[in-house]
């Protein structure tokens, strides 16, 4: 077999490499390698590749810790920043859900064999360009997440979700399902409550798709404390609360695709004044297929909606003349009898 | 109350917001302008300059170097430059990190770097100074207006958070309001890159807070496509600088430089 | 043993492969595909050591692939075959080198033009308007310059492809019985029979 072999001298570079790393070069190797993955190394290609590359296994491996320095005791900043209250909470992570409860509205939901995300999209403004602004990002050809809270965290986590789906192909041949992505990212979050002297993730997502060979829709969430679940629907940030109890209220088992788009707008309808400019609505019907809606798509179902709730109230109001009408007839009758 | 959670940048106040980001964008508001027009022949920046002074050595700017002064505008890459806004300590570092992800993209790529990537690369820098202990947030806000062969011309800005978004005309640091709102008003779509040069100085004028432009005060750039169609800036020198404002007839008058030069 | 043949045309690229995967001198599989398609437009056939092959083409596509779904745009064809190849120059410098040999043909969506890239396992790239590796080459090489037009349809690129196959079939010792043809054009890629 033809190849150029020189032995034995990356094992300097590496003792090299040791023997400088003071502890704020740790600390610097830290922050710079988990962003860039300049250590992302791969198979066989021990140097060199540094920059994109996707290395099996990668994930399981715990953010780079500072080498240990025995003056760290006096620095607060290798310490953990999230640590238990006396009464048992922790802080960090429950303010961390309130930067997501400042975030915009997302919503998923599952219908028969198709799952729905929608989302409030803050109006962009005028001199602004809509493509830059995105809130629902593909992590794999199957698999798409929305999130809401600080924007800047959720994309340095789409992008660490990115680098997983991709490694798992390359380590087992297959890819990932939404509930292994929905563990990674957890996972990722959990780390960052404890690890020392990093904050939570400002955000919570919801991870929708499909999984390989299979037709059922999936619908997960994750928290800033590491929780994930799976829900049938469910929204996160602004009012969520509200829109989650809507939810609650008007979902069903086995909705058709259309039944579920609307369900998803008229939920987000609940916080979204503006209307459907501020809704943007991803349908992904089956393994690798999704399409966003266009807004006059959307502007179609929103008007549909108003329609029906006008019905709503016309039916109601007359069903309310009706009773008027006959609790007065009533009461003319018992007033008559009564003389 | 609100000191515990304001002292350390990493730690969310029980509203769950990062105090340490908010301060570093309020000491933004106060930095120089900078402000940026995209064109769909050309990107144009221009950057008010806070540091003046008659005995400031400004020799070595205009002679070699690639023209800029450097205090508010860089060259990153042969296809992007900044404006920033901010800390300058900061900004340099950030500009230094900056060229260095260009030149990392180039070795691995043989191509410019994305203009997006660079903003993006960044951008995670910027985050992990807002996450990770014992450091604070970068003080900068920057402008990027940049070429690629997959969007052409671009405009982006960034914050301390770690926020990136496309613009087609914006504007960072004093004044930002006015400004915006004056481009607002006078942008129009498909506006060509001379046009666009005098939007940029135009609004200049009307928002720092001098009553005359002049080099001493203004950093100028602009990145256009020469002949081979291969991105261009160029970042003007203090002389080029007076010329144009000169011929846009926002110029010091003609006697204020006679009594000067006599 | 592996052949793989590759040129360009008016618009497009045509990579070829045969299927053949061997060990020794026996025959284990004949439907073995050694083209990896890396994005809408990008094309790798990739030969050598077995195994080796393999592991590095899979390496590559999934960091090609992270790369668009970063980015949501693919690499251009320069640029994927330039960070293919400082891939396999790291590799040779490293403790266990990769021994493949790629070529790597595109088409460049924003400038309109197919590019073919020549890499072998010590890292030499050139950019080539044909291009040839393994024993296929001994006999290709000076048909593809006899017959070879860059401003050749795709049905006469194909035909230059049959003339390579068929010299190869009539020469050499060990021919393979069967090759995969993919081509690269504006539309993206597809597979054509020969």
């Amino acid at each position: 077999m033809p190849g150029t072999q020189f032995g034995g001298g990356s094992d300097v570079m590496e003792e090299c490499q040791k023997t400088f790393c003071s502890s704020w070069e740790g600390l610097r190797k830290m922050v710079e390698g988990d962003l860039n993955l300049d250590n992302g190394l791969t198979y066989n290609l021990e140097d060199g590749l540094e920059d994109e590359a996707v290395k099996p296994g990668d994930s399981t491996v715990p953010p780079d810790m500072p080498e240990p320095d025995p003056d760290a005791a006096g620095r607060s900043y290798d310490r953990a920043l999230t640590v238990f209250s006396p009464d048992g909470h922790l802080f960090q992570v429950e303010y961390a859900l309130e930067a997501v409860r400042k975030g915009t509205c997302a919503v998923g939901v599952r219908g028969n064999d198709v799952v729905v995300l929608g989302v409030e999209k803050k109006s962009v403004l005028q001199l602004q360009d809509p493509r830059t602004v995105r809130k629902v990002a593909m992590l794999d050809d199957h698999v798409c997440l929305a999130f809401a809270g600080l924007t800047a965290d959720g994309r340095v986590l789409i992008d660490k979700a990115r680098i997983e789906c991709q490694s798992h192909r390359l380590t087992v041949e297959d890819p990932v399902t939404v509930e292994y992505i929905t563990r990674h990212i957890a996972g990722i979050q959990q780390r960052y409550t404890q690890s020392g002297g990093v904050r939570p993730f400002g955000v919570s997502t919801l991870i929708v798709g499909f999984d390989p060979h299979d037709d059922k829709p999936r619908l997960y969430q994750t928290e800033p404390g590491g929780i994930y679940s799976a829900w049938k629907a469910n929204a996160i940030g602004r009012s969520s609360k509200t829109v989650r109890e809507f939810l609650e209220k008007n979902h069903k088992d086995d909705m058709s695709r259309d039944d579920t788009i609307k369900l998803t707008v008229k939920s987000l309808l609940e916080v979204v004044q503006t209307g459907a400019k501020n809704i943007e609505i991803s349908v992904m019907e089956s393994y690798g297929k999704i399409t966003s809606l266009d807004l006059a798509q959307i502007e179609a179902i929103v008007a549909e909606i108003e329609r029906e709730k006008e019905a709503e109230a016309e039916r109601k109001r007359s069903r309310l003349a009706a009773t008027a009408a006959g609790q007065a007839a009533m009461s003319q009758a018992a007033g008559g009898s009564g003389q | 109350m609100a000191r515990r959670y304001d002292s350390r940048t990493t730690i969310f106040s029980p509203e769950g917001r990062l105090y340490q980001i908010e301060y570093a964008m309020e000491a933004i508001s106060h930095a120089g302008t900078v402000l940026g027009v995209l064109s769909k022949d050309g990107v144009v920046l221009a950057a008010e300059k806070k540091v003046t002074g008659k005995l400031l050595d400004m020799s070595s700017a205009k002679e070699g170097g690639y023209g800029g002064s450097g205090e508010k505008i860089f060259l990153l890459n042969s296809n992007v430059i900044a404006g920033v806004a901010g800390i300058a300590a900061d900004a340099n570092s950030l500009v230094n990190y900056a060229r260095q992800a260009s030149q990392r993209h180039l070795f691995m790529y043989n191509e410019d770097i994305p203009v997006e990537s660079l903003a993006q690369r960044l951008c995670d820098l910027k985050q992990g100074y807002t996450q990770y202990g014992g450091l604070r947030p970068f003080g900068v806000s920057l402008l990027y207006a940049g070429y690629d062969p997959h969007y052409e011309f671009q405009l982006y800005h960034s914050d301390p958070s770690g926020n990136y978004s496309g613009w087609k005309a914006t504007c960072i640091g004093a004044n930002n309001g006015t400004a915006t709102s004056l481009l607002k008003q006078e942008y129009k779509e498909d506006i060509s890159v001379e046009a666009a040069i005098e939007l940029v100085l135009r609004t200049m004028s009307k928002t720092m807070d001098s009553t005359t432009l002049g080099s001493e005060k203004l950093e100028f750039a602009t990145l256009t496509l020469d002949a081979n169609k291969k991105p261009k800036a160029k970042v003007y020198k203090p002389s080029e600088i007076d010329v144009l404002l000169q011929k846009h007839g926002l110029g010091k008058k003609d006697e204020d430089t006679e009594m000067s030069s006599a | 043993m592996d052949i793989s043949f590759a040129l360009t045309g008016k618009g497009y690229v045509i990579v070829a492969a045969d299927t053949t995967a061997a060990r020794s001198i026996v025959k284990m599989k004949v439907d073995e595909d050694k083209i990896k398609v890396l994005s809408p437009h990008l094309l790798m056939a990739y030969s050598g050591e077995p195994g080796d092959t393999v592991q590095f083409a899979e390496y590559i596509e999934r960091n090609i692939r992270l790369y668009q779904i970063r980015n949501t745009y693919a690499l251009r064809p320069p640029s994927a075959a330039s960070w293919i190849r400082r891939a396999l120059a790291d590799s040779l410098r490293s403790r266990k080198p990769y021994a493949v040999n790629l070529l790597v043909g595109g088409y460049d969506t924003s400038s309109h033009n197919p590019h073919l890239y020549w890499i072998d396992y010590l890292g030499t790239m050139s950019e080539v308007p044909f291009a040839a590796h393994g024993y296929g080459a001994y006999f290709a090489l000076s048909l593809l310059d006899r017959y070879h037009d860059p401003e050749a349809s795709v049905e006469e690129g194909l035909a230059t492809l049959k003339r390579c196959i068929d010299e190869v079939a009539k020469r050499l010792v060990v021919t393979p019985e069967k090759y995969k043809v993919k081509i690269v054009d504006k539309d993206g890629i597809r597979e054509v029979e020969i």
